[in-house]
Formats: structure tokens, C-alpha cells, sequence
């Protein structure tokens, strides 16, 4: 009995002092990357400027303070990793947080159409094909996610894609030529550890959209070299915790890029670029990540055309792709530029194919573009 | 502070425990109460002068109760220390329902509500009460008293702990190893129901919405029991804490699931609420010991009290007088009946009434309530939706895991293991200590329940 008591007593407090003595020795984290978020840091009351334009109080700065002991929490991530688990193999829910995990690969329910936010976003679109492009080749395509392939054939709630489709239509079917993407993917098509498609399942969906614009050489014409980074963990291995092997991130590519300069607004580099991979996203590494807007020159390619793809993260995979064919593709994301200053970033002429690429989940969030 | 912080667990509670081990007899108090100060000054820094105040009301005012007799000073007294609950509880409530009754646009206060101001209002009146009543002894020492109301481990969400209750363990107590130990015990377990049931159940509702009868089922069976986990699980807390201090808080909850009638799961329910109305509040009307007219209007205005103590809206009222209705059909309609019914039959007609109670209780109004009901009997709302089945499937494990919890069986599972291995206890403290700091690092769903008490 005693002996029992005793160990009671040891346990407990051994636990609350050694996790007590790391919080307060142990040096602050400044990012964690599996979350891919800035950890708060201790500041005094002095130094504390709360945000959100929220009224400076010590209850606030209590608040603050424990968010801080939150994020800094030794084996924060290990935590959050037997957190997934429990909920999943403890209590068998069969999402952890929203992530679940199919053959080990992760994905996030999504299953709430917001008409709202699909309209807002053709709505610029549309407002975009009428202006601007109004004379150019129009196409568009819209990629699923990966739920589209995950959810309801194991059992999770799926989006209405069918709607979603079919307001898409509605709004650019008059206009532009459309490309289903649906048929050409498969769950095998993504990451396991992260929301978006992997570059060397997605010659099919280039070739169609190749096909469909008129260029060659089309994408599975092209003698890849491919090149591999990993442990890759995606976005979903890092919000969900839940604990699946890293992914092997696969780079297609051709001597030719060697040639090629990518231009954003503030930057002149490559196609890939090897050192991205260490970033918060290792996704970064196709075309350096988000970037309002990129130029990519080809000078092995001599034939004129021009691209223009309106695009969300998906496409700095993809446009690759499209290099062999173009001289010139240039890649505009309206969640970083507004769509009023195109005019005077863009030259649009009648031979100017343009691409309209976006995935269901940004076209399924409301202001997802500038205004 | 929430006991269900990384802050409570990991910085404040291993430093108080510390200094407190370490702090001489005499000033263990002193400890306890800066303590106590500091815990309601980390969540509410605004409120803790009326805290401090109402305290030394209360302990001031046992002065005059002891000297005087008469009935004024204790009408005084009561009138004093029930003030800043009516003013901070339930001014508006008044100003809104008179406003609306009469149409009238009297401006509210909007002042915002003391955490455990119903807690602490309710302490301090049952010490009055005992003083005028001789069955307490005076508190000459302030800081004694003010530790007595404030302290931390029954502060926000009880249970209500009568003066008379700790008196002797305030000015004289003994901090036992088999006292830490089950109070370290009884700490993990509460803390486990509260993180690791309550606030996944919380989880569940908020994914759903009352728009088909399964989800409003689901939402009403999650919240009944995610109240009492919420809520059973700060009682252990409490209780564990108090233990790990030498203190010894009644039970607050005895398995009020297992219930075969109504009236027994108030006797089950909130025990220190229930006992301290019954005390304060219906015997001194007369109870049942009046004509027949009287004692239905003392179960009605107990009743009402109950509901609105729980919150100031039309909500909580109509839940007091639920039970005051239901109550009243046990002791003159169907109470005999329900005794000859089979076991299960009065288990089950028990928990549904305690199920559409809770849905009146957790609704944002009269007609949220209505309309929840209404979808349960599947009146203006479809049968379920592809989500709504996925989520009640999915939640299902855990609903079933808290539905056993709710009974005594893991207690006596705990028992016959105990006995067998010294190990096992430990390890389950820790086990629980860990699963919990998991669920709470990552600054999930972790609601407070009481701040409308």
C-alpha cells in the first residue's frame, strides 16, 4: 500500500518537474516545421503588443503567455503526435482533427461547398476572360483534390463536386475551352503527407492540356531526367501529426532548363532550386513557391508562343512541364496580385494561350483572391 | 486559470506545491492563499478586488451575526453579500426581460461576469447563515477566511464547499501520504475526463448542426454527457487538489447516470448545490413540513433558483421548472408506477428526460431548445446527412467509452487492479498526466463550461 503511495507521489512529480524545468530551460523554438507556423516567443508585459487590434490587458498578456507555454512545450510535436494517435487507435474516431489516413495516405475533410466562395472566385475569373484576355485562346481546368479520389471511397465526407463542376462550367464553359482533369488522376497521383499532386504522376494531365492548347512536344514526349529529395513531409503530415514515413519528392527535368530563366518580382532564378527544400513548405523547391507573378523564358524554344496560367500552388509543379513547349510561360497568382493590376503586368495578344488552373479547395475558399 | 492548462499543470502547479511542502505550519495558509489570489488573478486580474471584497464582507459581517440575533442583520448581511451576484448575474437578464416584456429600451449594463462569483456568493452565504445559526464557529482571522473562499481548488467550478464543512481543517490539518497519493490519483483521473472525454465530446458538437433528427440526437446525447464529464471531472479535480492539500471537499457527483427516477438523480447530481438549496433555501421556506399549496410553491421557487443559478436566462429557468414539473409527477402522479417498472425501463426514462433537459439547458434560447426537440422527434428537419452519420459514427467509440465511464464499473475495474499490482496506480497517473498534456499542447477544443455560473 505504501509503497504504491509512494510511487503515486514519485511519478507525478517527477513529471511535473522534469516537463516544468525543460519549459522554463529549455531555448526557445522560433518555427516549428512540421507546422509550418512561427512559434510565439516570451516577451515582458512591456514589450507585448497584442494584436488583432485588440486592447493591451493583463488578462490578454495571461492569455499570450500561455499560448507561448503551448508552442514552446518540450517534445511539443511528439505530443501532438501521440494526441493523432490516441484519437485514432484509442478512441477509434476515424479522423484525428479533421486528417485521416488511408494506406498511408493523409488526408484532410473538406466536405462543406461554399457556393459563395465559388461564385466570388469565377467571379473574377469571369470579369478576367472578359477583359483582359477577352481575345486570347482560353482554357480551363480544374484540378480535384485529393479527397475527390479519397473520401467517399472509404467512407468520408466528400464535397459536392459535382456542383462545384458544374458552376465552373457555368461561368468559363461559353468561353473557354474546357479540360477535365477528373479522369486522368488517381489518389496515387498526390503525396501521401501533403495536399498536393506529385510532378511525375502528372504527364497525363500536361498532355491534355498540351493536346488541348495545340503545343508540342507533348510533356510524355520529353526525355525527363528525374532527381529526388526526401524525407519530404507535406502540409498534412505536419498539421495532422499523424505519423506516416516521409515522401520522396520527385523532380522531372531536361538540360534545356539550364537555360531557362524564371523571373518573379523580385527574383531571377531556375526552374528548381535545391535549397528550397529546406524551407517551412520543401514544395517550394518547383519554381520557388508562391509568387503573385513568374516569367519563365525558354530560349531552346523558338516558336513564339506564349502561355499565360492562372494558377494556385498546383501549378509550379505543372508549368514545368509546359516549358518544353513554350517560349515564354508566364504564371499569375490572383491570391497575391490583384486582378486590376494584370493590365498593366501582362501583354495579351489574339496567339496568347491562356490557362485558368485552379484547384477545388482555393476556388472552395471565400476571398481566396485579391480583390 | 483552468486546471486544464499546460500554465496550471506544468508551472503553477508544481511551484505552489513546492512552496507549500517546503512552508513552515503557520504559513501554509499564507501559501495557499496567495496562492489562491494568484490562480483568479491569471484569469479574471479585473475582478479580483470584489472577490477580495465580498470576501471580507462576508467575514466581517459573521461578526455581527455572532453578537446579534435578531433577523435584520442577517437580512443585512445576506442583502450585502448576494448584491454583486444580482448586479453582475442578473441585472441585465431583468433589464432585458422587462425591456422586452413592456417594450421598453432601458440601456443593459453589460457588466461582465466574475468568474465563480455564483460559487463564492453561495460560500459565503452558507457561512452566514451557520454563524446566525450557531452551527459554525466564528472566523476571527481574515486571511483564513478569505483563503476558505478563494481557495484555488474549488474557486471557478465548485464544488460549493460549506464553512462548516473545512473549518477544522483550516486552522489545523495534516498532509498525509495516503492523502497526497488519492488526491494525485483522483487530480488525474478528473483531468482525463474533462480533456480527454469533455472536450472531444465538445469536438463532436461542434461539427454538427441540429438539421437532421440524428445530429440532433447526437448533440443532445454529446452535451449531456460532456457536462458531466466537464463537470465531474473539475469536482475530482477539485476534490484531488483539496486532498494534495489536506483538505477534504464533498462529493459532488455519484454516478447521477445510473438514476432509475428524476429525484434520484438530483440526489446524484451536483450534490453540494443540491444540499445547499435544500438547506439554505427549502427547508427555511417550510419544505415539505406546510400545507399542500405552500410546499408545491417552495419546490417550484427551489427549482427556479436552481435553474437560474446555473445561468440568467429564460433557458436555465425553463430548466429549473422542468425538473420542478418532473419532481412533482414522481412524488404525485407516476411515482409509484415507476417503481414497479423494470429496472431498465426507469433507466432509460430517466436519461431521456435528463437528455431533452440538457438540450433546453445548452440552447441559446427558448426556441433553439424547441426546434432542437422538435428535430429530435424529427419534426421540420430530414433523418441525417452523409456527414452527420460519418461524425456520430465516428464519435461513436468514444460516446461508448464515456457511456460505460458514467457508470461505477471502471471504479471497481480500478479497485480490483489496485489490489493486484502496486505498479498499475502509478502507472496510470502518468499514463493519464501524458495522454492529457498531448491533448493540450496543441491548444485544442478546450471549453469552460461555468463561466454563466
Amino acid at each position: 500500500m505504501k509503497t504504491r503511495q509512494i510511487l503515486v507521489c514519485a511519478v507525478f512529480g517527477a513529471i511535473l518537474v522534469v516537463f516544468a524545468g525543460m519549459l522554463l530551460l529549455k531555448p526557445a523554438q522560433d518555427v516549428s516545421q512540421a507546422e509550418r507556423r512561427k512559434l510565439a516567443q516570451f516577451q515582458t508585459y512591456a514589450d507585448w503588443k497584442p494584436t488583432g487590434g485588440q486592447e493591451k490587458t493583463l488578462a490578454g498578456y495571461f492569455t499570450q503567455l500561455e499560448t507561448v507555454c503551448l508552442d514552446q512545450f518540450p517534445a511539443r510535436q511528439q505530443f501532438r503526435e501521440l494526441r493523432s494517435l490516441a484519437k485514432l487507435r484509442l478512441f477509434f474516431q476515424r479522423d484525428a482533427g479533421g486528417y485521416y489516413e488511408v494506406d498511408g495516405s493523409i488526408g484532410k475533410i473538406e466536405n462543406e461547398l461554399s457556393e459563395a466562395a465559388v461564385t466570388d472566385a469565377l467571379g473574377a475569373l469571369v470579369k478576367l476572360d472578359a477583359g483582359l484576355f477577352a481575345d486570347a485562346n482560353r482554357y480551363y481546368a480544374v484540378i480535384p483534390d485529393k479527397n475527390y479520389y479519397l473520401a467517399a471511397a472509404n467512407g468520408y465526407p466528400q464535397l459536392a463536386y459535382d456542383t462545384l463542376f458544374s458552376m465552373v462550367d457555368a461561368a468559363l464553359g461559353q468561353t473557354c475551352e474546357k479540360i477535365d482533369l477528373a479522369p486522368l488522376l488517381t489518389a496515387e497521383s498526390y503525396y501521401n503527407t501533403d495536399p498536393h499532386w506529385r510532378q511525375e504522376t502528372i504527364l497525363p494531365v500536361a498532355d491534355a492540356i498540351l493536346q488541348a492548347m495545340d503545343a508540342a512536344p507533348l510533356a510524355s514526349d520529353v526525355l525527363w531526367q528525374t532527381d529526388t529529395l526526401s524525407p519530404f513531409y507535406g502540409a498534412y503530415a505536419g498539421h495532422s501529426a499523424i505519423g506516416v514515413p516521409g515522401d520522396a519528392l520527385t523532380l522531372l527535368q531536361i538540360p534545356a532548363f539550364d537555360d531557362v530563366t524564371v523571373t518573379g518580382v523580385d527574383t531571377v532564378g531556375g526552374v528548381y532550386d535545391k535549397t528550397d527544400f529546406e524551407h517551412v513548405d520543401p514544395y517550394d523547391v518547383y519554381l520557388g513557391g508562391a509568387e503573385a507573378l513568374l516569367r519563365i523564358e525558354n530560349p531552346t524554344q523558338t516558336n513564339g508562343k506564349k502561355l499565360i496560367v492562372l494558377r494556385d500552388s498546383f501549378g509550379s509543379s505543372l508549368a514545368p512541364l509546359f516549358i518544353p513547349a513554350y517560349s515564354e510561360i508566364t504564371l499569375v497568382d490572383i491570391r497575391y496580385v490583384a486582378p486590376r493590376m494584370l493590365d498593366k503586368l501582362l501583354t495579351v495578344t489574339a496567339d496568347t494561350d491562356v490557362l485558368y488552373l485552379y484547384s477545388t479547395s482555393v476556388l472552395n475558399s471565400f476571398g481566396a483572391f485579391m480583390r | 486559470m483552468l486546471f486544464s492548462s499546460i500554465t496550471f499543470l506544468y508551472l503553477f502547479l508544481p511551484l505552489v506545491l513546492a512552496v507549500y511542502l517546503l512552508a513552515p505550519r503557520r504559513a501554509k495558509n499564507a501559501v495557499l492563499l496567495a496562492a489562491s489570489l494568484l490562480f483568479y488573478f491569471w484569469g479574471e486580474p479585473k475582478q479580483l478586488p470584489l472577490l477580495v471584497v465580498s470576501a471580507l464582507a462576508g467575514w466581517g459581517f459573521g461578526f455581527l451575526l455572532q453578537k446579534n440575533k435578531a433577523r435584520w442583520p442577517k437580512a443585512l448581511s445576506i442583502a450585502v453579500c448576494l448584491a454583486p451576484l444580482l448586479i453582475y448575474k442578473y441585472a441585465d437578464f431583468l433589464i432585458a426581460s422587462v425591456n422586452s416584456l413592456f417594450g421598453l429600451s432601458i440601456p443593459l449594463t453589460n457588466l461582465p461576469l466574475p468568474v465563480g462569483i455564483s460559487f463564492y456568493t453561495f460560500q459565503i452565504l452558507s457561512y452566514l447563515i451557520d454563524i446566525s445559526r450557531d452551527t459554525a464557529k466564528l472566523q476571527k482571522n481574515p486571511a483564513n477566511f478569505v483563503t476558505y473562499i478563494a481557495l484555488f481548488p474549488q474557486l471557478i467550478a465548485g464544488p460549493i464547499v460549506r464553512y462548516e464543512t473545512i473549518q477544522a481543517e483550516l486552522d489545523d490539518r495534516r498532509q498525509t501520504l495516503s492523502d497526497v497519493s488519492s488526491g494525485i490519483t483522483r487530480f488525474c483521473v478528473g483531468l482525463g475526463k474533462k480533456v480527454l472525454l469533455a472536450n472531444q465530446l465538445a469536438e463532436l458538437q461542434a461539427k454538427l448542426a441540429p438539421a437532421s433528427a440524428l445530429a440532433c440526437w447526437t448533440l443532445a446525447i454529446a452535451f449531456t454527457l460532456q457536462i458531466y464529464f466537464d463537470f465531474s471531472g473539475y469536482s475530482d479535480m477539485a476534490i484531488g487538489l483539496g486532498r494534495m492539500f489536506g483538505f477534504h471537499f464533498p462529493e459532488n457527483f455519484n454516478y447521477p447516470f445510473i438514476s432509475q427516477s428524476v429525484t434520484e438523480f438530483w440526489r446524484r447530481w451536483h450534490i453540494s448545490l443540491g444540499s445547499w438549496l435544500r438547506d439554505y433555501v427549502y427547508i427555511p421556506l417550510g419544505g415539505n413540513r406546510c400545507s399542500k399549496g405552500k410546499w408545491l410553491r417552495n419546490i417550484v421557487v427551489v427549482w427556479l433558483v436552481t435553474g437560474l443559478w446555473h445561468g440568467a436566462a429564460w433557458t436555465f429557468a425553463v430548466w429549473g421548472l422542468f425538473f420542478a414539473a418532473l419532481l412533482l409527477c414522481e412524488k404525485l402522479i407516476w411515482g409509484t408506477a415507476l417503481q414497479k417498472a423494470p429496472r431498465a425501463v426507469r433507466i432509460v426514462y430517466t436519461m431521456l428526460l435528463v437528455i431533452f433537459s440538457f438540450v433546453i439547458f445548452n440552447a441559446d434560447s427558448l426556441a433553439a431548445a424547441w426546434a432542437q426537440l422538435g428535430g429530435m422527434l424529427g419534426i421540420g428537419v430530414g433523418a441525417a446527412s452523409s456527414a452527420d452519420v460519418y461524425y456520430a459514427l465516428s464519435f461513436l467509440p468514444l460516446i461508448a467509452i464515456c457511456a460505460v465511464g458514467a457508470t461505477p464499473l471502471p471504479k471497481l475495474f480500478c479497485a480490483r487492479l489496485k489490489k493486484s499490482r502496486a505498479v498499475l496506480e502509478p502507472l496510470l497517473c502518468a499514463g493519464l498526466l501524458l495522454l492529457v498534456t498531448a491533448f493540450l499542447v496543441e491548444g485544442s477544443f478546450n471549453p469552460f463550461l461555468y463561466f454563466r455560473f
